[in-house]
């Protein structure tokens, strides 16, 4: 088969990125994330022209739905959660290509109909057969559907022909040994090439600027490594308590809902090497290296590195939060962390002994997400006792209000040769006026382009979990010990103060 | 996104409304003191303002008008437009057969509105400039000290695209872009500005009649993707066109672009069978001979004007679209009739879309000189 590259219409066209016509299939359609994120996305990238003209989108799910109740109720939901708000008349040539097919997870005969379905639909609409599996269902069914998909004739393996692409929604895995098992068997069944493990956190605009920051701008560069930073802190924070998800949550732990894919791979990409090339390979390959180089903590001494918490009661913005043991679908007596606070080294000539706290909660005073680059002192204290003893901090805001911003010591106008500390802004918001793309508009509309840059490798997910795993173990061997509590609306409990204060650190105050 | 208000010139030297400045009123200024006059207001505004101000510039837009009717379209637009790009305005009307009245007059105000998702109060600058008689002499000068240092500057010529490079030249020195219409060319025809272009060296020209017909192009193009294949597009051997008036430079374009990419040699034009339309004669890359009709409708929903586009292969195909409303158009292809979405950006989005980052369109720079073959 020809490919969309050897037409001449094609060649030059501004719309470089639009891919070839294509179903995405959605396995969960009746789900929250379906609703909020995956079809608002779809529309808006459609209402900016960033899909092709033959499109459609499937929603599979067990509870039985018309396809015109599931496009009712799509597009009361875009009204709410997309960019673009709908419009008649585009909404109705959306609306003419979203179907919505019943059928159970586990029973081949779902996906035999299912297949005969998307046949019908590329008939109808001109489709080459391109698909986009986007299996957002719980994590127990993820095998069991990429298995019947590929049972059932609905994966291409080929390089040649109609693309078939399978996205897999977080967690991959809870710990190492099921992260590999999920891995191999989805290698079973699908190429390496065909998997996009996703991970939202990478498609938000201001996570892919921390690459735009540090690699298109020649002066920050320099800075970046153990000759100027003390320390860097990474902060996840969120003002809601588990707001229902009791029943996951409990089982999952801060420790994994966060930090083991969002703030490791924030991290990761504050602390690569340049990348050779924006490829996936190159891209992933560096963000893999800092993976691989964190440092086991030593045996004996893990509570000097991770600190983990839970909340009790307390208020977050004027708003009472229950304590975590009496939330819906928490156990009793539940050891689940709602914080968790990580002092990590990168063994690499460009980190060594520069410490990456990371800290993320539930409940916490207000939601932010950051990361923070803490410098060094001036090396000769010229003003003395009127010095600022504020460090320069360079600071990447990531969610909300996302920007940059440095901070440095400043003459306090007057007589005298006083120093405080002031900060230089960057917002996106002041300075493109446009509102950011959703991070699942970019990553399912990356996922049909074929662009696995944003995505994570099977080798990440791995280096990943073999470091949270191991803090697992730790704190399952030690489960005598309790858990330190928190107030719900403050920064987390005093032992995660207590660990930076052994360095002469502190987190910052956001 | 809420506004603060419109920009709306107060008379000169007319009572202004306490704070009215930020809310989009233009005061009138001493032309030699406008950059003073724009530090003073942002002082007392931050001072007076509980909130905080931003101040944000991403562009100088120099936006040039013929006319009183094209000056009030242009500000309408380029106050929507700073919602997206931040942008110093400088809107320069020139009365070069004036008798009366001074030789420049000013007015700065300011456009302010809560920035995406919220948060700070963000503010653009404007700045209204006019002229009469001589005094067009001295507004280059007077452009030279406005434009924000280390901040690209693009011209928007709105009206009727310039007919000489030497007057873009005078007018904004160093500027970066140069964004017209080539909906507006007198008489549909695409010379002169290919001419001009042509001339700028080193400045990007951006024309948003390309830039309102790219969906088509892509339409157009994805007609061909697999399975169809391009093969299809070297069997044409008709094709008919239907356009407005004024919808001829947008259909000049899409042909000068099909020319370019499928190879294509203008032979000969033949006189036409519609009335108001052109034909033409062209040679394949196979050396086989292809028609072409434009025909001159009345109407369209699109605001290119470029109404329907038809292509019948020597194997009996067909292929093209019509357009049914502003944002739908049926569309004839392999698989039969379809009705596919394909509107046309509104001003604003085109202006944003000039600003962005890709800079110059070698395709559009290649269409355009293709395009004028059609025109000798």
């Amino acid at each position: 088969m020809t490919t969309a590259a050897a037409n001449p219409l094609r060649q030059g066209l501004a719309e470089d990125r639009l891919p070839e016509p294509c179903t995405v299939v959605i396995f969960g359609a009746s789900g929250d994330l379906t609703k909020r994120k995956l079809v608002p996305a779809l529309y808006t990238l459609m209402a900016e022209r960033l899909l092709p003209a033959t499109f459609s989108v499937v929603g599979f799910a067990r509870k039985a739905v018309t396809d015109d109740a599931f496009r009712q109720e799509m597009k009361e939901w875009c009204g709410k959660f997309a960019r673009h708000k709908p419009t008649d008349e585009l909404w109705n040539q959306f609306q003419k290509g979203v179907y919505f097919h019943t059928g159970d997870y586990d029973n081949p005969e779902s996906y035999k109909a299912l297949k005969v379905r998307l046949d019908q639909i590329d008939k109808e609409r001109g489709i080459p057969g391109n698909r986009v599996f986007y299996i957002s269902t719980p994590p127990a069914t993820f095998p069991i559907a990429v298995k019947q998909l590929d049972e059932n004739g609905l994966i291409n393996k080929s390089t040649e022909g109609p693309f078939t692409r399978v996205i897999i929604e977080k967690p991959f895995g809870t710990d190492v040994a099921s992260a590999r098992e999920l891995n191999a068997h989805c290698l079973k069944h699908l190429r390496e090439e065909q998997i996009y493990r996703i991970d939202h956190y990478l498609g938000k605009e201001t996570v892919q600027n921390l690459m735009v920051f540090r690699f298109a701008n020649a002066m920050f560069e320099p800075l970046w490594n153990n000759r100027f930073v003390e320390q860097v802190q990474i902060t996840g924070a969120e003002a809601l308590g588990i707001e229902g998800r009791g029943g996951y949550f409990d089982h999952a732990g801060i420790l994994r809902d966060m930090v083991q894919n969002h703030l490791f791979q924030v991290m990761a990409l504050t602390a690569m090497e340049p990348p050779a090339s924006l490829n996936a390979t190159d891209l992933r390959d560096e963000k893999v290296k800092v993976l691989k180089a964190l440092r086991p903590y030593p045996e004996g001494r893990f509570d000097e590195f991770v600190v983990r918490g839970q909340y009790r009661t307390g208020a977050v913005g004027g708003r009472r939060i229950p304590n975590y043991h009496e939330e819906a679908g928490v156990t009793a007596g539940s050891t689940t962390e709602t914080y968790v606070a990580l002092k990590m080294f990168i063994d690499n000539w460009r980190w060594a002994g520069v410490p990456f706290y990371l800290r993320s909660g539930k409940a916490m005073a207000k939601k932010v997400t950051e990361v923070a680059l803490i410098f060094k002192d001036a090396p000769h204290r010229l003003f003395g006792e009127k010095s600022s003893t504020e460090p320069n901090v360079l600071s990447i805001r990531i969610q909300p209000d996302e920007g940059i911003s440095v901070r440095f010591g400043s003459k306090v106008p007057g007589n005298t040769l006083d120093i405080n500390p002031v900060n230089m802004e960057f917002r996106y918001g002041t300075s493109f006026g446009t509102e950011p793309p959703e991070a699942y508009e970019r990553l399912q509309l990356d996922c049909m382009l074929g662009d696995q840059a944003l995505y994570t490798r099977a080798d990440e997910v791995d280096a990943s979990w073999r470091f949270i795993s191991r803090i697992h173990e730790e704190w399952a061997r030690s489960f005598a010990k309790g858990i330190p509590s928190y107030e719900a609306g403050t920064w987390g409990p005093d032992e995660s103060d207590a660990m930076l204060r052994r360095a002469n650190h502190a987190w910052r105050r956001l | 996104m809420a506004t603060a208000g419109t920009s709306i010139k107060a008379p000169m030297g007319g009572p202004q409304p306490e704070g009215t400045p930020l809310a989009g009123y233009a005061v009138s200024v001493d032309v030699g003191g406008i950059e003073k006059e724009l530090a003073a207001l942002w002082r007392t505004q931050s001072k007076e303002k509980s909130a905080a101000l931003t101040r944000a510039c991403a562009w100088n837009l120099v936006v040039y008008c013929s006319d009183d009717g094209a000056m009030t379209k242009a500000k309408l637009t380029a106050d929507a437009l700073v919602h997206a790009v931040p942008t110093r305005t400088i809107l320069v009307l020139n009365h070069p057969y004036a008798t009366s009245g001074p030789e420049l007059e000013a007015w700065v105000s300011a456009n302010c509105h809560v920035g995406a998702g919220g948060g700070k109060l963000l503010c653009t600058e404007e700045i209204h400039i006019e002229s009469r008689a001589k005094g067009s002499e001295l507004v280059p000068s007077l452009l030279r000290a406005l434009v924000v240092p280390d901040v690209p500057t693009a011209l928007w010529w709105a009206g009727p695209p310039p007919d000489n490079a030497s007057a873009v030249r005078v007018l904004v020195s160093g500027v970066d872009r140069l964004i017209v219409d080539s909906m507006q060319a007198p008489g549909g025809s695409l010379s002169k500005l290919a001419h001009v272009g042509g001339l700028l060296d080193g400045l990007v020209l951006v024309d948003l009649n390309w830039l309102r017909t790219a969906t088509l192009r892509s339409l157009l193009a994805s007609m061909f993707d697999p399975p169809v294949g391009a093969e299809a597009l070297f069997k044409m051997r008709h094709m008919r066109l239907e356009v407005t008036e004024a919808g001829l430079p947008a259909a000049k374009l899409m042909l000068g672009w099909l020319i370019s990419r499928l190879k294509w040699t203008v032979s000969e034009r033949l006189p036409s069978s519609s009335v108001a339309g052109a034909s033409w004669r062209l040679r394949s890359r196979d050396d086989t001979g292809l028609g072409i009709d434009i025909a001159i409708v009345t109407g369209s929903p699109r605001a290119s004007g470029l109404h329907s586009m038809h292509f019948d292969t020597d194997d009996g195909r067909r292929f093209g679209f019509t357009s049914r409303e502003r944002e739908v158009v049926d569309v004839v292809g392999a698989r039969g009739t379809r009705e596919l979405s394909a509107g046309e950006p509104p001003i604003e989005q085109l202006l944003v879309a000039a600003l962005g980052a890709r800079g110059r369109d070698r395709l559009y720079a290649v269409a355009l000189h293709r395009a004028m073959e059609l025109e000798r």
